[in-house]
């Protein structure tokens, strides 16, 4: 009796889902036109627009189907009808896969081949979104058709849960805004599973008092407050988040003899014309292997007066490089000597491999990183390697060149496997890429895996910050 | 169609007066001996009653000697009855005396009455006549 | 059939079911009357487990109504006017969608008949159908399969004598050993097929009984005094809706009895000229009730 409904709802609602198929193949096809650096910017734009739009109609067109049968009001026919509830169930989340996620699947496999992989790349990458797709849009798209009687009053409850993760959000910036000032924010893949888990398990029980119970109220409180809890994972604190990564990649012991030093020796190490209210206070790397580099996450200061006032000053965004040198850029108009303290959150990469990238139109596959060329990002940028991968690029780190000083820029933590897959399915580097010095005719990229992540404090006593500022 | 001249009159008993109307049907040539009769079902939908009132109405009628049980092709119209002894003997005492007491009770005198029962009595006999 | 015990159903405004009992005895054809808000539909709808009632239970077919599973819906046929069926299908696609849930219980040949019977346009899609065809469209998608329960909630309501017609014909036609529940409006339409009949007020069954108890012991009275009839102070309980003109008084007896009503009347008013009386049809039966409750209700 499945596929009967099935076959019903196609019958009623299959235009939707083809248009909503046709725009997510419009969009797929903008995007490999596109390519790795997109040159014209309305393109892109219109690629946005397209892809969003392609997002909102396959969301509908699920919501659609289901409601050809609706269960919230007491004048469906269906009701009376001797129709099993789990077998209508059965067959409107049937009809998400059929109708619905097979087109985006079949897009998705044409846009991985597109960018140049194999096929059984892209059928891979392509099934885990698709799966992701389903369990994180498809299933909580069917609790909502199911829990509201039109697309009216969908809309309705979308947005104003919308409205409260969107606040939650919010909150979260303001309450947490200090540590987001640090380096960077690598783990989305918390944020995403909270999300994507709290929409399934909130879909799911959701469908489960409905289709079972036919209780309306209840399966709307409890989506909404499921879903809000999964969004309020994002609320963690980075540094929980940090924790968390750091669980979930077992210590290796490899980071045990790494210790973070002033760097007495050094001369100020930034060659850039630097601020005036800025003190570069070098630092080093201690205990680091061959082979192995660090990154900073997050770095945090504080500086304690003779007096024992104390000092949260800002800093500005500063690397360490392949080689452990790096330096504090302290903000401060202190000019008495102060006890520098500093915390930083760090991660361990090794080397796995090297791989050289020529400029020009041509991809060359990097292992870990994807395909990979030579363009210009922004004009703020100029040239830049941007790779595209089949899949998550996860737990990979990169640096370019063989300049000692440059550093290792990491685009996401996370397991290799775990991805939430954005509007686009294929994983884009660069978001913040590290920028080529020169024009070279090729440039040499080096592959990092992930080996740990750690926290070292590190305390300077008695230093005067005017000896680091710039002179003059 | 089924009885042509028939219409339920709200308030009195449906069987009674299905019972009513096939007789007077029957008895004024409506439906000549041998003639098959509407079934239960057509019945129910032309009169808009419940089958079951019609098959009881059926019943009694095929007791009655109105009509008889054909099996395989339903019900057909009877030889008027000749009549049971049993009922002429209730015709002429209970249902003349109810009619002779209504009559008193409404004000009408004998002539009147006779009158009125000979008028019926000739319309329903004549077969091809127009009636009003 | 079908058991109700002390349904209540509360909104959020008021009361619209307040204690209220039903019995449909098996194989009767039961008519739920009432005026609008009684109560009718939000009867209906608990006892066929579309609503939730806030207290009470009822059964269907020997199983509790919230328990009602597709072995018993298979047998049950369901027309109501608020009714919502595919509105992008065409009759033809709903019956074919329909029929195989059914199994061997649809039969092909009587939903043949009954679409011609019908005059069913099965090329046209429900949302076009007019409100009398969509009415008929149901009938014939709760007829073919032969229930053993028809319910029919409003069915006449909106719909033109001749389809009034049509649709009473074609439910007297199968009426057979179905039992049958309507709640209607049109008694006219519907007296020739009723056998029992619940009178809902205010959410509660004000009476229910078989139609030949309700046909015996109603009557329209007429009594003509030799002066100026008044109203009498003392008058009886079952006498409902008393009214004078002249030297005529007029009432609803609610127990009638052919022997006793002489000596009543004659117990209440001396010079009595003539009494008439005159059987009543369900419909004035209900507008005398449905007054009289009116009229107790403002009182109270």
């Amino acid at each position: 009796m499945i596929w009967h409904i099935f076959r019903k709802d196609l019958r009623m609602s299959w235009k939707p889902a083809l248009g909503a198929a046709v725009l997510q193949w419009i969009a797929t096809a903008l995007i490999v036109r596109l390519g790795i650096f997109p040159a014209n910017r309305t393109l892109e734009q219109v690629h946005s627009l397209v892809r969003v739009t392609a997002g909102l109609a396959t969301f509908l067109a699920a919501i659609v189907a289901v409601q050809n049968d609706v269960l919230t009001l007491p004048t469906g026919d269906w009701l009376m009808r001797p129709i099993r509830h789990r077998d209508m169930l059965l067959a409107k989340i049937l009809f998400f896969i059929a109708a619905v996620q097979l087109p985006i699947l079949i897009g998705c496999v044409a846009e991985g081949m597109g960018f140049g992989f194999g096929f059984g790349d892209s059928f891979g990458t392509a099934l885990w979104q698709a799966a992701m797709m389903t369990l994180g849009m498809g299933i909580p798209a069917v609790a909502l058709g199911a829990m509201t009687a039109n697309l009216v009053e969908a809309i309705v409850f979308v947005i104003s849960v919308v409205a409260i993760a969107v606040g939650q959000s919010w909150l979260a910036e303001t309450l947490d805004s200090s540590s987001r000032s640090g380096l960077l924010f690598n783990l989305d893949w918390i944020e995403g599973a909270g999300l994507t888990g709290g929409m399934f398990v909130g879909g799911t029980i959701a469908l489960w008092v409905l289709y079972r119970w036919r209780k309306v109220a209840q399966a709307r409180y409890a989506s909404a407050a499921i879903f809000i809890v999964g969004a309020a994972i994002g609320l963690l604190p980075w540094k929980s988040a940090f924790a968390v990564q750091g669980w979930i990649t077992p210590p290796s012991g490899a980071a045990r003899n790494i210790r973070l030093e002033f760097d007495a020796a050094a001369r100020n190490p930034r060659a850039v014309a630097a601020f005036g209210d800025t003190a570069d206070v070098p630092v080093r790397v201690a205990g680091l292997e061959a082979g192995t580099a660090v990154r900073a996450d997050l770095i945090e200061v504080t500086l304690t007066g003779a007096d024992g006032s104390v000092e949260h000053p800002q800093i500005r965004p500063s690397q360490l490089s392949k080689v452990g040198r790096g330096a504090l850029r302290i903000v401060s108009g202190a000019s008495s000597p102060v006890t520098v303290k500093a915390d930083y959150w760090l991660t361990l990469v090794r080397e796995a491999g090297h791989q050289w990238v020529e400029t020009g139109d041509r991809e060359t596959p990097v292992p870990g990183l994807g395909r990979c060329r030579i363009g210009v990002m922004s004009e703020n940028w100029g040239e830049t390697v941007g790779c595209v991968s089949a899949g998550p690029a996860n737990g990979v780190c990169y640096s370019l060149g063989d300049d000692r000083f440059s550093s290792v820029f990491c685009q996401n933590y996370g397991p290799s496997w775990l991805w939430f897959p954005d509007w686009d399915e294929l994983s884009r580097i660069p978001s913040g890429a590290i920028p080529i010095r020169g024009i070279p005719r090729r440039v040499d990229v080096t592959t990092y895996k992930i080996v740990e992540h750690f926290v070292r404090h590190l305390e300077i006593p008695d230093v005067r910050l005017d000896n680091w500022r710039p002179k003059g | 169609m089924t009885l042509a001249r028939f219409s339920l009159k709200p308030g009195q008993p449906i069987l009674d007066q299905l019972l009513f109307a096939a007789r007077k049907a029957i008895l004024s040539g409506e439906f000549s001996p041998g003639q098959t009769f509407p079934s239960i079902r057509a019945l129910a939908a032309d009169l808009k009653i419940h089958p079951n009132t019609a098959h009881k109405a059926i019943q009694q009628l095929i007791q009655e000697g109105f009509l008889v049980a054909r099996p395989g092709l339903g019900t057909v119209v009877g030889e008027p009855p000749g009549g049971r002894l049993a009922d002429r003997k209730k015709l002429l005492r209970e249902e003349a005396e109810r009619l002779v007491v209504e009559a008193m009770r409404v004000g009408l005198d004998l002539r009147e009455v006779i009158e009125s029962i000979e008028e019926h009595w000739l319309r329903l006999q004549k077969p091809a006549e127009v009636r009003k | 059939m079908i058991r109700a015990e002390n349904l209540v159903k509360r909104f959020r405004g008021h009361d619209a079911l307040r204690g209220l009992n039903v019995n449909v005895p098996e194989g009767s054809a039961y008519a739920l009357i009432g005026s609008n808000g009684a109560g009718k539909t939000t009867a209906i709808r608990i006892m066929m487990n579309l609503s939730e009632s806030s207290d009470g239970r009822a059964t269907v077919m020997g199983v509790d109504s919230r328990a009602l599973s597709p072995r018993e819906l298979s047998r049950i046929g369901f027309v109501a006017e608020s009714q919502r069926m595919p509105k992008a299908l065409t009759v033809r696609q709903y019956l074919d969608y329909l029929r195989p849930f059914y199994g061997k219980a649809w039969d092909r040949g009587l939903e043949s008949s009954l679409v011609k019977n019908m005059r069913l346009p099965e090329d046209r899609r429900i949302g076009e159908l007019s409100h009398g065809m969509r009415m008929k469209s149901g009938l014939v998608c709760a007829l073919a399969f032969r229930p053993r329960l028809l319910v029919l909630d409003e069915p006449l309501s909106g719909l033109d004598p001749l389809i009034r017609d049509e649709f009473m014909q074609g439910i007297s036609e199968q009426a057979g050993e179905t039992t049958i529940l309507i709640s209607s409006h049109e008694m006219n339409e519907v007296e020739g097929l009723i056998s029992h009949v619940g009178f809902i007020e205010d959410g509660r069954m004000l009476f229910e009984e078989p139609m030949s108890g309700l046909a015996s012991r109603f009557r329209q009275v007429c009594v003509t005094l030799a002066r100026e009839a008044v109203r009498p102070a003392a008058a009886p309980g079952d006498w409902v809706d008393l009214r004078t003109a002249g030297n005529v008084l007029t009432f609803v007896d609610t127990r009638f009895s052919e022997s006793g009503l002489g000596e009543r009347i004659r117990a209440v008013f001396d010079e009595v000229r003539e009494i008439d009386t005159e059987p009543m049809s369900l419909r004035s039966i209900f507008t005398a009730m449905a007054r009289h409750a009116a009229v107790v209700g403002g009182e109270s």
